[in-house]
């Protein structure tokens, strides 16, 4: 069941796809692509053919341009923003700095990290998953390295406060 | 079925003849028309060159990964895959990673963390 509508921009669609965590956003989220954003992609890679195949199936939804309201950065992070903020709905966005412009304007935004550690809260996926996709998108280089601190110094609040999911208990045991 | 012909523009250069007969030779040993061979040349040193200056742009935090698609034309994945390989053989990331983890551990007396987050960064 789909509850909630977001945007994305590129960043993000290309980490998700590195991660394999597409299945988990499609459940979550019913997915809101600008031509702008779809622009991007302009070759024909896994990547770009997996954005285009759920497209054509109607599995994201293509949206019309937004009207005009931020006019900083590309011209996807730009359109991804303004639809957000047009429909008052969440951004997927791991590209630092317009992620910041977006805020400032208002946006709700999730980066990448933040989305692992709800999949780790809700058990969708486990701790060694975590750290191993933490560690993935640190060795990209393509996210802010303090988001990936953060995320961590998280994953260690959400682990001491988990007991039930028996990863510490079985440690002692 | 007749094939159309692609659009193209004609760009002038001049070569001194140090240079030409240098084009010549490499041209006649290749069996291939001087302009198909700076044309092929020309095209993928442009494409190289937009995505080094696209990296350094974006690794000295100059620009966005969108503005910078937008300014040259790159295809998204392309160039952040470029970022990748650039960060692949930079140590920072992988240390501030290893830094964070040992203090976290530490801090939440969880060596099971380290051990785990160590394991991460070598899969």
């Amino acid at each position: 069941m789909v509850f909630f509508q977001a945007a994305f921009d590129s960043s993000f669609w290309v980490h998700a796809c590195s991660l394999e965590i597409i299945d988990f956003l499609l459940h979550d989220y019913q997915l809101l692509c600008t031509p702008a954003v779809e622009k991007e992609f302009r070759q024909a890679n896994p990547t770009s053919l997996r954005l285009g195949a759920l497209l054509s199936a109607g599995r994201i939804q293509r949206v019309a341009p937004p009207s005009v309201k931020t006019k900083l950065y590309g011209e996807g992070e730009r359109a991804a923003i303004n639809l957000a903020l047009e429909r008052q709905i969440v951004l997927l966005i791991d590209d630092w700095k317009p992620c910041q412009a977006a805020k400032e304007a208002g946006v709700e935004t999730i980066n990448s990290p933040v989305y692992l550690l709800s999949l780790y809260e809700r058990e969708h996926i486990s701790f060694e998953n975590l750290l191993q996709a933490l560690a993935k998108l640190s060795r990209r280089g393509t996210i802010k390295p303090g988001w990936i601190v953060s995320a961590l110094k998280m994953a260690a609040v959400l682990r001491s406060r988990s007991p039930k999911k028996g990863e510490r208990r079985n440690e002692k045991d | 079925m007749k094939k159309t012909k692609e659009p193209k523009t004609t760009v002038t250069i001049r070569l001194n003849d140090q240079q030409h007969a240098l084009l010549q030779r490499v041209c006649r040993l290749k069996n291939q028309s001087q302009a198909g061979y700076l044309a092929h040349l020309a095209t993928e040193q442009a494409k190289k060159d937009l995505l080094d200056y696209a990296v350094k742009q974006y690794v000295a935090g100059k620009a966005s990964l969108s503005e910078l698609v937008t300014k040259t034309g790159l295809d998204i994945t392309t160039l952040m895959e470029a970022i990748a390989e650039v960060s692949a053989t930079d140590r920072a990331a992988r240390d501030t990673f290893l830094a964070a983890v040992k203090a976290i551990s530490k801090a939440h007396k969880d060596p099971k963390f380290y051990e785990v987050a160590l394991k991460a960064l070598a899969s």
